[in-house]
């Protein structure tokens, strides 16, 4: 090992890119660790409480590119308190203070002040990325900030976040001298934007290759940033409405025929559904197509669309494409590889459904389909079955049944026959969801067969506790477990409580585990946070230990308990 | 009914006799007196305005009138209610499709929602209600009462709407240390709740904040210029 001078090893490590395989690198002996450490660049962070900036940075001196996470899973779904934590300011504090050259940063589920992002936008000269995901607390202010200040910025990416912007200045701040855009998100942004400044923004970025415009950005724009950007990959619409037989229409499908690297298409968030053949064109080359926010498009419309897009990888859809649209996926989508199919009315009346027969058809046609989120109607074993037959190569498969607990509607059973087949066939499954009626055995068989699996998520399922004993025991690689309405108790919750140092979390909501429980699990285990979470009005937790715990999550730290928990949440 | 546990720390299934009860056979887990899920879940879907979960239960008595019955199903069991968190879907994307319904060119009647945020001076955490839930300011000022249960809503009237002609009774509710409700229209002023009929609040309201008497003063003036300049 003491062969090679420093700078070769750390040549050889520059190779090494996966996060998994560099932590092993800085394993195998001290100087490896001492290389290794000097040389990461980029660092991921599945939970931002597993550890402090401070450690991370005294580590990683020369780190470049952070990633991080904050709430659990659950809080996508409105079952965290939304004070619950994961705020990024410290961590920008920390490193803003430390002198380290942060070119990237990208957060999930993480509370972003405009205080942060300012901090950020003037603490990092070379900061280039800044990509955030389902995040909150900021506004088109902190925006404003980091398109002033970051004069090298390449990358503003806003997914799916809840923004406070009223006023649509902060596109106007990126200064004359910013011509280094690569890629501009503002898709989840509700208010105006300045289409002037926009328009001259796009026109001095030659290299931009990805811009995802939000619903008020008008056709006629569309139809100028097309005309200036035909070199773009990706492009999200904002409003596309127009007349098929008018002037400005013509002018849309010239310019769109302009754009032939164009491989990811989302957006129209705003359409006529008589307008899309001015797409057909670019349709050939598609690979990415996430149709998701558009409810206006169903039917033949929709159908006639996908049928253009015969290289299509990536397919996110409503739920009104009907088990019929969904033969058409799968008899022109021989390459597809993700499928998602959103439900269109999200408060469950399940008018425009897909069933079982629409993922058959897929499962198919499709034999590279690997990745799968499909909210439906209704499922049967049977096509369970048939489906883990097709496509023995899914690597994530959710399935969300509408309607909680409903069994096959063809023999009255629960789906425990056709997630076992889902388990057994596919070997390679990292991430699963389950629905529907599920009895014990389904976990039997999950324990038994998903040995790859990381990620669980269960939902008002299982008759006891030994559903959980078969899950803890079996999956070896388990990372996440998450938990929600199962009679799952502390006989589960305590069998194995080591087993919960070697994940990264474990969520329980509305099951059979008790404050004594919890505390126990805190008592063993001094290298785990026990959160309890409580949101009802009492101000004081009951303090009786038979009571049950209404939410629990528990995760592994090196740094102890967090100081900035809220009231609602109590750290055993 | 789960029966209550002991006051001894057990670690065995709960209303169980003792520890090791889980290794026995199916029959002596149904004579502990654990609720069965199907059970629990009955009781989750039937539940009214429960704590933590406002913005997404629907309350069964006045729900199904907003809801298109589905064509599939007629007999759809109540389980159809809402439950928080279900299905799984991102409150953004909810949000979005919501949105979608009200302004969108095909926008179905009575399956939109108007949700907004609501927060109270003082309260840790904000909330979210669907102000089409409610049928006037009686109701959602139960609801909202509900949901704070610290807050007190003043003196509404016999319409539910503060008589805006009359400057004395409207500055002793304001005086008083009741809180009151105010939102955020859609051209961004902030205003004092029930100050226009029921629906036209409805369309216009884009956020509420519970703020006490005292501090709500300040919001009267341009709430009665607003009044008297439609009447």
């Amino acid at each position: 090992m003491n062969y090679f001078p420093d700078e070769v090893l750390e040549h050889v490590f520059d190779s090494i890119a996966s996060h998994k395989d560099r932590n092993s690198v800085s394993l195998v002996c001290k100087s490896w660790y001492r290389i290794e450490r000097y040389s990461r660049r980029r660092v991921f962070i599945g939970n931002c409480y597993s550890i402090s900036p401070e450690r991370l940075i005294a580590r990683f001196p020369g780190l470049k590119s952070l990633t991080l996470k904050g709430k659990p899973h659950f809080a996508d779904f409105n079952l965290v308190p939304y004070d619950w934590g994961g705020f990024v300011y410290p961590w920008i504090k920390a490193l803003a203070e430390s002198g380290i050259g942060l070119e990237e940063l990208r957060l999930k589920r993480m509370v972003v002040s405009d205080e942060s992002l300012e901090l950020l936008s003037k603490s990092f000269a070379n900061f280039k990325s800044l990509v955030l995901v389902s995040c909150e607390g900021f506004s088109a202010d902190g925006l404003a900030a980091v398109a002033a200040n970051c004069r090298f910025l390449r990358e503003l990416d806003l997914q799916e976040n809840e923004v406070d912007d009223h006023r649509g200045h902060w596109l106007s701040c990126f200064p004359e001298s910013c011509t280094s855009l690569v890629s501009l998100n503002f898709a989840c942004l509700k208010g105006e934007v300045n289409l002037g400044a926009l328009e001259r923004l796009v026109s001095r970025s030659p290299n931009l290759k990805s811009l995802r415009l939000n619903r008020l950005v008008p056709l006629d724009t569309l139809q100028k940033l097309l005309m200036r950007a035909p070199q773009l990959v990706d492009l999200g619409i904002g409003s596309y409405v127009h007349d098929p037989s008018s002037e400005a229409s013509n002018k849309l499908k010239h310019a769109i025929q302009r754009c032939k690297s164009i491989v990811s298409l989302s957006g129209f968030l705003e359409v006529a559904p008589r307008c899309m053949s001015a797409i057909y064109p670019i349709c050939g080359n598609l690979t990415t197509l996430n149709l998701s926010y558009a409810p206006g498009l169903h039917g033949n419309k929709l159908t006639k669309l996908i049928q253009h897009c015969r290289k299509l990888q990536r397919l996110w859809i409503l739920d009104r494409i009907g088990d019929k649209g969904l033969g058409v996926v799968a008899s022109t989508c021989k390459e597809l590889q993700e499928l998602r199919v959103f439900p269109s009315d999200p408060f469950g009346a399940g008018n425009d459904a897909v069933t079982e027969e629409g993922l058959v058809l897929v499962s198919a046609g499709c034999p590279k389909l690997n990745s799968l989120l499909y909210f439906c109607q209704q499922m049967t074993n049977a096509a369970l079955i048939t489906v883990a037959r097709n496509c023995p190569n899914f690597i994530r498969f959710r399935l969300c049944i509408l309607d909680p607990v409903k069994p096959d509607p063809v023999t009255n059973q629960p789906l425990d026959e056709g997630f076992g087949a889902i388990v057994q066939s596919c070997k390679r499954l990292k991430r699963l969801s389950l629905s529907g009626l599920l009895t014990d055995q389904v976990f039997l068989y999950i324990g038994m067969y998903a040995e790859q699996l990381e990620m669980l998520s269960i939902a008002f399922a299982a008759d006891s506790d030994k559903g959980m004993l078969y899950v803890l025991n079996g999956c070896k690689k388990l990372r996440k477990l998450e938990i929600r309405d199962c009679p799952f108790g502390n006989s589960a919750l305590l069998e194995d409580v080591g087993k919960y140092e070697t994940m990264r979390s474990l969520w329980m909501s509305s099951c059979e585990v008790t404050l004594g429980g919890c505390k126990t699990v805190a008592e063993k285990m001094p290298s785990l946070n026990v959160e309890i979470i409580n949101e009802s009005d009492q101000t004081e937790f009951n303090l009786d230990e038979g009571q049950k715990v209404d939410k629990m999550y528990l995760y592994r730290t090196l740094v102890g308990h967090r100081k900035d928990a809220p009231e609602s949440v109590w750290i055993l | 009914m789960a029966s209550m546990l002991g006051t001894e720390l057990c670690l065995g299934l709960p209303g169980g006799v003792g520890g090791g009860g889980g290794n026995e056979v199916d029959s002596s887990l149904r004579t502990t007196g654990k609720r069965g899920f199907s059970e629990t879940v009955d009781l989750k879907l039937n539940l009214q305005a429960k704590d933590g979960g406002m913005d997404l239960i629907k309350n069964l008595d006045n729900g199904s009138k907003e809801k298109p019955v589905s064509a599939k199903d007629p007999a759809k069991p109540p389980a159809k209610a809402q439950v928080v968190g279900w299905p799984p879907v991102r409150s953004y994307r909810k949000n979005v499709m919501a949105n979608n319904k009200n302004t969108g060119e095909e926008s179905e009647k009575g399956s939109s929602a108007a949700f907004v945020k609501v927060s109270m001076d003082g309260a840790p955490y904000l909330r979210k209600v669907d102000l089409k839930m409610y049928k006037s300011y009686q109701e959602l000022s139960d609801a909202l009462a509900k949901m704070f249960s610290s807050f007190t809503m003043g003196n509404y009237g016999s319409q539910g709407m503060i008589d805006f002609m009359n400057e004395s009774k409207l500055m002793d509710l304001l005086n008083s240390s009741d809180y009151v409700p105010s939102y955020e229209d859609k051209d961004g002023d902030w205003m004092l709740v029930g100050d226009v009929p029921w629906q036209m609040f409805v369309d216009s309201c884009k956020r509420l904040r519970i703020m006490k008497g005292s501090e709500a003063i300040g919001l009267a003036p341009r709430a009665m210029e607003k009044c008297k300049s439609r009447a």
